[in-house]
């Protein structure tokens, strides 16, 4: 039995994330706690910023509670089980499986393609390994997503480009610079949009920003928001001659500048270049703008439809990359159902022998004892009784096949009872016949 | 190259091969789902150039001495040169168009080196002087040196067009960026004015101290097509260059400029060969013959 419990970003708020986030010091803490408590589990524990999750395996007989797990997340950050349970979620069997993959291949991330993810799941593990918290199960189960993920982000190009329209404007800056951090960068204009361009700059440690609006003090509150420089309306044409970066957000009701008076602008300037990100509507710079040397001006619409078409490379890529991942979640499930039905059969096998057996004890007795038939007899019941056996072992498979090795398990389970029922019954009735 | 013995034909096939592939390999990696292709890049190119390889030990036990002195084997040393270089900044370089690009314009110098492709010949007695190694290798390395500042000439020229037409996603984390392009094509350039100021020092050198063995006149010297046009390589350098320098010329002239010296290069090595004849030769049947080669 496979078993995640957890959060994540999509699931609770930052500060739930915040109470249940473990360092390398309490995930190995954690592990042994849960290995000494519950000896014949194996527990890997994933945490992350974005996400907190434990995964446990058990055998079907001593099955771990998913709220056992809760309760010990809830005991080792001392906070209420009732305060964060609504956040939780819970996944079993291949949907836990499906679970880990998706994560491993970054599918499951704030940004998806993100190269980080695979680190963390892989450290998870290591530590989980040093700990000796993880089995056979978690073992094979991790090997089998660390390779999902890399045949997804080897098959597909999921880790290119981002999909928001402000990081295509990154990624262009960063296709034109060599050194984005050092790159000078002017925002026209103290917009809602500006301002979210500029959160993506200094995100990318982009250090060089000036805010230039109409309204000074407007300017110099964004400023002070985001640790960056604001001028005034005066000097944004000897800014813009030093620009690298020009995002340009303010209210116009006519062109800012045309080609001409750019061109004049950046005269003096050698033969760098200059981004302008036109997300203004009306725009600030005439399209022909375009047509000067080193000078790539993009507006709103065309970064848009290039995130656009991003999103729609991403989507084949998301569809090729779940495909992926529902082939390795069926070669795994195969795996665990083998081993997990394996030996129930087994034991199926024992039972219906050991009945047999009893059967052909009770029927030669006393002047049967020696009778001369039996050695026909024997090997003969033997057969019907592995034929029978076929059948019901085929309906077994075919169970852990429709409805899963859960339910396999369970079923045959419940014939070993009966099995054991009957042959502890055999041994009754040939008591009463003698 | 069907003069070529049999071996070094199968060899030199299987190598044209290899690069074939490398070359059909670097074009199919820039489709939407080509990423893939990518992983066959680097062995394709380590087996073409270690084959190369191979193919040179079979010339110098052959001729036994160091096989630098016919054209087909300095384009040979040119292309393993080329191949090393790629394999060494695709450690460094993970966009795919680099590995295109390089792939493309190794296929073509391999395909010129076939065209000149000739049996090994005994080196001629002035290719054992200091004047002549300085030459032969100086001159080697500034074909390095322009190939890669053409390749990053031709990446920037369609980096800047593709931006420019707002095909952004055609680039976007498959291309260095133009900044780094353009100091790659700038340090291509001065490295090769470098080399080849060197080697056409070598040159004169080997000119003066030599001229009476190879049986060429100082007007032989100065008329031969070969050295004509790379005489005009390196001053047209040396202008681009100074140009670059003083902030007269726009980066995207300046990767046109490039792209038009490493062609100008390609035929003052393979094209005068083959069109208009030279005395620029070290094979021992040019030791006091005039040795034209067709």
């Amino acid at each position: 039995m496979i078993t995640v419990v957890g959060l994540n970003y999509k699931s609770a708020p930052i500060d739930i994330r915040e109470k249940h986030a473990f360092n390398e010091h309490e995930t190995f803490k954690a592990l042994q706690l849960l290995k000494s408590s519950f000896p014949d589990a194996e527990f890997v524990l994933l945490a992350t910023c974005n996400r907190v999750e434990l995964y446990c395996v058990t055998a079907y007989s001593g099955q771990i509670a998913p709220e056992s797990l809760a309760n010990f997340l809830a005991e080792f950050h001392k906070v209420p089980l009732e305060n964060f349970e609504h956040f939780l979620y819970i996944h079993k069997n291949e949907h836990a499986v499906r679970h880990l993959l998706t994560v491993a291949s970054s599918l499951d991330s704030m940004v998806v393609g993100e190269g980080q993810i695979i680190g963390q799941v892989k450290e998870s593990y290591h530590q989980a390994c040093k700990a000796e918290s993880t089995g056979k199960v978690l073992n094979r189960l991790f090997h089998c997503a660390f390779s999902a993920a890399k045949k997804i982000y080897t098959n597909t190009s999921i880790a290119n480009g981002r999909i928001s329209v402000a990081g295509v404007a990154v990624k262009l800056a960063s296709q034109l610079f060599a050194d984005i951090t050092s790159a000078k960068v002017v925002v026209i204009g103290a917009g809602e949009m500006g301002e979210l361009f500029v959160q993506h700059l200094r995100h990318v440690k982009c250090r060089d920003i000036t805010i230039v609006n109409r309204s000074y003090d407007r300017a110099l509150n964004i400023a002070k928001r985001y640790e960056i420089a604001a001028k005034k309306w005066e000097e944004l044409e000897r800014l813009l001659g030093e620009a690298n970066i020009a995002i340009a957000s303010a209210a116009v009701q006519d062109y800012f500048f045309n080609k001409e008076s750019l061109k004049n602008i950046i005269s003096s300037r050698r033969d760098s270049s200059l981004l302008i990100l036109d997300i203004a509507v009306p725009r600030n710079f005439e399209p022909s703008v375009n047509e000067i040397e080193g000078v790539y001006l993009y507006s709103i619409d065309e970064l848009s439809q290039a995130a656009e078409e991003n999103r729609k490379a991403r989507e084949d890529d998301i569809v090729k990359a779940m495909q992926i991942i529902g082939e390795n979640v069926t070669d795994f499930m195969a795996w665990v159902s083998a081993r997990d039905i394996g030996p129930l059969i087994g034991q199926m096998r024992k039972q219906f022998a050991k009945i047999s057996q009893r059967e052909l004890d009770s029927f030669f007795v006393g002047t049967r004892a020696d009778a001369s038939c039996r050695n026909v007899m024997e090997p003969m019941v033997r057969r019907i009784v592995n034929r029978l056996l076929h059948c019901v072992i085929k309906n077994v498979n075919t169970v852990a096949k429709e409805e899963g090795p859960l339910e396999a398990a369970r079923l045959a389970q419940s014939i070993i009872q009966h099995a054991q029922e009957m042959s502890s019954q055999t041994g009754g009735d040939q008591e009463q016949e003698q | 190259m069907i003069e070529l013995p049999i071996p070094e034909i199968i060899i030199f096939a299987t190598v044209l091969a290899a690069y074939l592939a490398a070359a059909i390999v670097g074009v199919l990696q820039l489709r939407p789902v080509g990423e893939k292709f990518k992983r066959c890049l680097i062995p394709l190119i380590a087996l073409a150039v270690s084959l190369e390889a191979v193919l040179l030990i079979f010339r110098a036990v052959e001729i036994k001495a160091i096989p630098l002195t016919g054209l087909f084997e300095s384009m040979i040393v040119l292309t393993m040169v080329f191949g090393l270089i790629y394999l060494f900044f695709a450690i460094a370089i993970k966009e795919v168009w680099f590995g295109t690009v390089m792939s493309l314009v190794i296929f073509v110098t391999v395909i010129l080196a076939a065209l000149v492709a000739r049996p090994a010949s005994e080196p001629n007695g002035v290719t054992a002087t200091p004047w002549a190694i300085v030459h032969g290798i100086a001159m080697i390395l500034s074909g390095v040196s322009i190939m890669l500042a053409a390749a990053s000439a031709m990446l920037y020229l369609l980096a800047d067009h593709s931006l420019k037409k707002k095909k952004a996603l055609h680039v976007l984390g498959k291309m260095p960026n133009i900044e780094r392009l353009g100091q790659m094509n700038q340090f291509g350039l001065k490295a090769c004015f470098v080399l080849m100021t060197f080697g056409l020092a070598g040159g004169i050198g080997l000119a003066i101290t030599s001229s009476a063995k190879l049986n060429i006149s100082i007007v032989g010297w100065l008329t031969d097509a070969k050295i004509v046009l790379i005489t005009a390589v390196w001053v047209l350098l040396a202008v681009i260059l100074l140009f670059n320098h003083i902030g007269a010329v726009k980066k995207k002239h300046s990767a046109y400029i490039t792209i038009a010296v490493f062609l100008l290069i390609l035929f003052a090595v393979v094209g005068t060969t083959l069109f208009c004849g030279t005395k620029h030769n070290f094979n021992r049947q040019n030791e006091n013959t005039v040795d034209v080669a067709k």
